[in-house]
Protein backbone atom coordinates (compact mmCIF):
# COMPACT_ATOMS: atom_id res chain seq x y z
CA UNK A 1 0.00 0.00 0.00
CA UNK A 2 1.40 3.36 -1.03
CA UNK A 3 0.90 6.04 1.65
CA UNK A 4 1.96 10.06 1.33
CA UNK A 5 5.42 9.71 2.48
CA UNK A 6 5.91 7.55 0.17
CA UNK A 7 4.99 9.39 -2.29
CA UNK A 8 6.81 12.61 -1.53
CA UNK A 9 9.65 10.28 -1.27
CA UNK A 10 9.67 9.41 -4.45
CA UNK A 11 9.06 13.00 -6.12
CA UNK A 12 12.24 14.39 -4.12
CA UNK A 13 15.16 11.67 -4.01
CA UNK A 14 14.62 10.07 -7.61
CA UNK A 15 18.30 7.87 -7.14
CA UNK A 16 17.73 7.10 -3.68
CA UNK A 17 15.70 4.25 -2.46
CA UNK A 18 14.03 4.11 0.65
CA UNK A 19 11.85 1.49 2.36
CA UNK A 20 8.00 1.57 2.41
CA UNK A 21 6.81 3.20 5.25
CA UNK A 22 3.70 2.35 7.06
CA UNK A 23 2.64 6.01 8.64
CA UNK A 24 3.75 8.98 9.30
CA UNK A 25 4.47 7.91 12.62
CA UNK A 26 7.11 5.14 11.60
CA UNK A 27 9.22 8.60 9.97
CA UNK A 28 9.16 10.60 12.52
CA UNK A 29 10.58 8.13 14.75
CA UNK A 30 13.60 7.31 12.05
CA UNK A 31 14.16 10.87 12.11
CA UNK A 32 14.26 10.71 16.17
CA UNK A 33 16.63 8.30 16.08
CA UNK A 34 19.22 10.26 13.79
CA UNK A 35 22.38 10.88 15.64
CA UNK A 36 23.06 14.63 14.86
CA UNK A 37 21.06 15.58 17.87
CA UNK A 38 22.82 13.14 20.25
CA UNK A 39 26.14 14.18 18.94
CA UNK A 40 25.93 17.75 20.54
CA UNK A 41 26.23 15.58 23.78
CA UNK A 42 22.84 15.20 25.99
CA UNK A 43 21.41 17.04 28.72
CA UNK A 44 22.79 15.70 32.02
CA UNK A 45 21.62 16.62 35.29
CA UNK A 46 24.51 17.65 37.32
CA UNK A 47 23.42 17.69 40.88
CA UNK A 48 26.12 19.43 43.75
CA UNK A 49 26.09 16.97 46.40
CA UNK A 50 28.27 18.85 48.83
CA UNK A 51 26.53 22.25 48.82
CA UNK A 52 22.88 23.76 50.02
CA UNK A 53 21.80 27.39 49.32
CA UNK A 54 21.65 27.88 53.28
CA UNK A 55 20.66 25.13 56.28
CA UNK A 56 16.89 26.03 55.75
CA UNK A 57 17.10 24.41 52.19
CA UNK A 58 18.15 20.54 52.17
CA UNK A 59 16.94 20.10 48.56
CA UNK A 60 20.88 20.00 46.55
CA UNK A 61 21.65 21.91 43.94
CA UNK A 62 20.94 20.80 40.41
CA UNK A 63 21.84 22.43 37.23
CA UNK A 64 21.97 20.96 33.48
CA UNK A 65 24.78 21.05 31.36
CA UNK A 66 26.19 19.18 27.66
CA UNK A 67 29.33 18.45 27.10
CA UNK A 68 30.99 21.50 25.38
CA UNK A 69 33.87 19.71 23.74
CA UNK A 70 30.98 17.66 22.07
CA UNK A 71 29.56 21.01 20.92
CA UNK A 72 32.50 22.16 19.96
CA UNK A 73 32.88 18.97 17.75
CA UNK A 74 29.69 19.07 16.21
CA UNK A 75 29.86 23.62 15.33
CA UNK A 76 33.48 22.13 13.75
CA UNK A 77 31.92 19.34 11.43
CA UNK A 78 28.75 21.25 9.92
CA UNK A 79 29.09 20.86 6.32
CA UNK A 80 27.11 24.16 6.07
CA UNK A 81 29.46 26.24 7.76
CA UNK A 82 32.15 25.76 5.32
CA UNK A 83 33.03 27.62 3.46
CA UNK A 84 33.33 30.25 6.25
CA UNK A 85 35.38 28.36 8.89
CA UNK A 86 38.71 29.66 9.61
CA UNK A 87 41.48 27.55 10.80
CA UNK A 88 44.85 30.16 11.18
CA UNK A 89 45.23 33.55 11.57
CA UNK A 90 45.45 36.08 8.95
CA UNK A 91 47.05 39.31 8.80
CA UNK A 92 45.03 41.16 6.15
CA UNK A 93 47.04 44.66 4.68
CA UNK A 94 44.99 47.38 2.43
CA UNK A 95 46.49 48.48 -0.62
CA UNK A 96 47.95 51.54 0.65
CA UNK A 97 51.88 52.36 -0.07
CA UNK A 98 53.32 51.69 3.02
CA UNK A 99 50.13 48.96 3.66
CA UNK A 100 47.92 49.68 6.77
CA UNK A 101 46.72 47.09 8.82
CA UNK A 102 43.27 45.98 8.73
CA UNK A 103 41.30 44.67 11.48
CA UNK A 104 38.41 43.18 11.27
CA UNK A 105 37.12 39.60 12.32
CA UNK A 106 38.56 38.03 15.12
CA UNK A 107 41.32 35.99 13.44
CA UNK A 108 42.74 39.32 11.63
CA UNK A 109 43.75 40.69 15.02
CA UNK A 110 46.99 40.05 16.92
CA UNK A 111 45.70 37.30 19.75
CA UNK A 112 44.75 33.95 17.62
CA UNK A 113 48.32 34.87 15.48
CA UNK A 114 50.03 34.94 19.35
CA UNK A 115 48.30 32.00 20.67
CA UNK A 116 48.08 29.71 18.12
CA UNK A 117 51.83 30.43 16.53
CA UNK A 118 53.46 30.26 20.66
CA UNK A 119 51.20 26.17 21.01
CA UNK A 120 52.29 25.41 17.53
CA UNK A 121 55.94 25.94 18.26
CA UNK A 122 57.62 23.40 20.39
CA UNK A 123 59.03 24.82 23.30
CA UNK B 1 46.56 17.19 9.43
CA UNK B 2 47.11 20.60 10.23
CA UNK B 3 46.67 22.48 13.98
CA UNK B 4 44.38 24.98 14.77
CA UNK B 5 42.64 27.24 17.67
CA UNK B 6 39.17 27.15 18.51
CA UNK B 7 38.64 29.86 20.33
CA UNK B 8 35.34 29.43 22.51
CA UNK B 9 32.81 31.94 22.83
CA UNK B 10 30.04 31.73 25.70
CA UNK B 11 27.13 34.31 26.24
CA UNK B 12 24.63 34.42 28.89
CA UNK B 13 21.94 36.12 30.43
CA UNK B 14 19.33 35.80 33.31
CA UNK B 15 15.79 35.88 31.27
CA UNK B 16 12.60 36.42 33.67
CA UNK B 17 9.87 33.82 32.43
CA UNK B 18 6.98 34.47 34.04
CA UNK B 19 5.48 37.15 36.52
CA UNK B 20 3.12 35.47 38.81
CA UNK B 21 4.13 31.29 39.00
CA UNK B 22 6.74 32.17 41.98
CA UNK B 23 8.81 34.40 39.17
CA UNK B 24 10.37 31.71 36.84
CA UNK B 25 13.78 33.02 35.90
CA UNK B 26 16.45 31.15 33.86
CA UNK B 27 20.02 31.49 33.36
CA UNK B 28 21.06 29.65 29.89
CA UNK B 29 24.63 29.72 28.95
CA UNK B 30 25.41 29.46 25.22
CA UNK B 31 28.43 28.22 23.35
CA UNK B 32 29.67 29.06 19.69
CA UNK B 33 33.32 29.22 18.39
CA UNK B 34 35.19 31.99 16.60
CA UNK B 35 36.10 30.00 13.88
CA UNK B 36 33.44 30.50 12.57
CA UNK B 37 32.99 33.92 10.67
CA UNK B 38 30.51 36.99 12.63
CA UNK B 39 28.19 37.07 9.78
CA UNK B 40 27.18 33.56 10.15
CA UNK B 41 27.18 34.35 14.33
CA UNK B 42 24.82 36.79 13.95
CA UNK B 43 22.06 34.61 11.59
CA UNK B 44 19.87 33.06 13.93
CA UNK B 45 18.78 30.40 11.02
CA UNK B 46 22.04 28.98 10.68
CA UNK B 47 21.95 27.67 14.33
CA UNK B 48 25.72 28.37 15.02
CA UNK B 49 25.26 28.88 19.01
CA UNK B 50 24.69 26.38 21.21
CA UNK B 51 23.11 25.80 24.34
CA UNK B 52 25.34 24.37 26.49
CA UNK B 53 24.00 24.93 30.17
CA UNK B 54 21.40 25.97 32.68
CA UNK B 55 22.38 27.47 35.53
CA UNK B 56 20.74 27.24 39.11
CA UNK B 57 19.05 30.06 40.51
CA UNK B 58 19.78 31.71 44.09
CA UNK B 59 16.87 31.28 46.33
CA UNK B 60 15.67 35.19 46.67
CA UNK B 61 17.06 37.36 48.95
CA UNK B 62 13.87 38.95 50.93
CA UNK B 63 13.28 35.47 52.18
CA UNK B 64 16.63 35.74 54.25
CA UNK B 65 17.21 38.08 57.54
CA UNK B 66 19.28 41.30 56.85
CA UNK B 67 21.92 39.94 59.07
CA UNK B 68 22.78 36.39 57.34
CA UNK B 69 22.42 38.24 53.83
CA UNK B 70 25.75 38.56 53.26
CA UNK B 71 26.18 35.37 54.15
CA UNK B 72 24.05 34.24 51.75
CA UNK B 73 25.69 36.20 49.07
CA UNK B 74 28.70 34.36 49.51
CA UNK B 75 27.40 30.82 49.72
CA UNK B 76 25.56 32.33 46.57
CA UNK B 77 29.04 33.53 44.70
CA UNK B 78 30.62 30.10 45.90
CA UNK B 79 27.78 27.23 44.29
CA UNK B 80 28.27 29.75 40.70
CA UNK B 81 31.98 29.83 40.65
CA UNK B 82 31.96 25.63 41.53
CA UNK B 83 28.89 25.09 38.82
CA UNK B 84 31.65 27.40 35.98
CA UNK B 85 34.23 25.20 37.24
CA UNK B 86 32.30 22.24 36.16
CA UNK B 87 31.24 23.06 33.11
CA UNK B 88 34.17 24.81 31.77
CA UNK B 89 37.04 21.89 33.12
CA UNK B 90 38.02 21.35 29.73
CA UNK B 91 39.18 25.04 28.76
CA UNK B 92 40.18 25.97 32.64
CA UNK B 93 43.95 25.97 33.14
CA UNK B 94 44.66 26.87 36.61
CA UNK B 95 42.58 24.30 38.18
CA UNK B 96 43.17 21.66 35.44
CA UNK B 97 46.67 21.63 34.41
CA UNK B 98 46.35 19.07 32.06
CA UNK B 99 44.04 20.82 30.10
CA UNK B 100 47.00 22.65 28.68
CA UNK B 101 48.90 20.14 26.63
CA UNK B 102 45.27 18.14 25.90
CA UNK B 103 44.35 18.47 22.27
CA UNK B 104 41.60 16.91 20.10
CA UNK B 105 41.27 15.07 16.85
CA UNK B 106 37.99 17.05 15.58
CA UNK B 107 37.15 16.45 12.00
CA UNK B 108 36.87 19.95 10.21
CA UNK B 109 33.91 21.13 7.85
CA UNK B 110 35.84 20.56 4.85
CA UNK B 111 36.60 16.79 5.86
CA UNK B 112 39.79 17.18 7.08
CA UNK B 113 41.12 15.86 10.70
CA UNK B 114 42.75 18.99 13.10
CA UNK B 115 44.41 18.46 15.62
CA UNK B 116 42.72 21.17 18.10
CA UNK B 117 43.12 23.11 20.97
CA UNK B 118 39.83 24.50 22.65
CA UNK B 119 40.50 27.72 24.46
CA UNK B 120 38.01 30.17 26.16
CA UNK B 121 38.06 33.54 24.46
CA UNK B 122 35.43 35.67 25.11
CA UNK B 123 32.49 35.53 27.17
CA UNK B 124 29.93 38.38 26.17
CA UNK B 125 27.39 39.80 28.68
CA UNK B 126 25.36 42.81 29.74
CA UNK B 127 26.60 44.93 32.68
CA UNK B 128 24.30 43.46 35.62
CA UNK B 129 25.51 40.27 33.96
CA UNK B 130 29.40 40.36 34.14
CA UNK B 131 28.96 41.99 37.61
CA UNK B 132 26.94 38.24 38.75
CA UNK B 133 29.57 36.49 37.60
CA UNK B 134 32.61 37.74 38.34
CA UNK B 135 30.88 38.77 41.40
CA UNK B 136 31.27 42.49 41.58
CA UNK B 137 29.07 45.10 42.99
CA UNK B 138 26.36 46.76 40.41
CA UNK B 139 27.81 49.00 37.85
CA UNK B 140 31.29 48.44 38.55
CA UNK B 141 33.66 48.03 35.93
CA UNK B 142 34.35 44.34 34.88
CA UNK B 143 37.84 44.60 33.11
CA UNK B 144 40.13 47.04 35.59
CA UNK B 145 39.74 48.19 39.25
CA UNK B 146 38.76 51.59 38.39
CA UNK B 147 36.51 53.22 41.79
CA UNK B 148 33.31 54.16 40.19
CA UNK B 149 33.55 58.02 40.82
CA UNK B 150 36.05 57.92 38.18
CA UNK B 151 34.20 55.87 35.55
CA UNK B 152 34.76 57.59 32.58
CA UNK B 153 37.53 59.84 33.20
CA UNK B 154 41.00 60.31 30.74
CA UNK B 155 43.52 57.77 32.35
CA UNK B 156 46.92 58.14 31.01
CA UNK B 157 48.17 55.09 29.82
CA UNK B 158 51.05 54.86 32.44
CA UNK B 159 48.72 55.19 35.25
CA UNK B 160 45.84 52.44 34.40
CA UNK B 161 44.25 50.40 36.79
CA UNK B 162 45.28 46.98 37.29
CA UNK B 163 43.02 44.64 34.95
CA UNK B 164 40.94 41.87 37.00
CA UNK B 165 42.22 38.49 37.21
CA UNK B 166 39.05 36.94 35.16
CA UNK B 167 40.74 33.15 36.02
CA UNK B 168 38.41 30.87 37.35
Amino acid sequence: MKTYYDNVLKEENTALRFPSFKNGDTVNKLVARMPDDLALGEWELHILEDMRWNDDQQRPIKYWSRDIIKSMEWLMRQPAYAKHCIYAPQRCFNSDTPPKRLYTEMHTADWWWQTQVRRDTPG
Amino acid sequence: MGNTLVPSMFMSDRTHLSNFASHKKEWPVYMTISNLASKIGQMPLTHSVVMVALLPIPIKNRNIPQKRLDEQRQTNREVLSEVLRRLLQPLTLKHNPSAESRYYNVLCADGNFRRSKPVLAAWLADCPEYSDLLHLERHACSWCECPKNELGDYVPPDKQHPRRDHNL
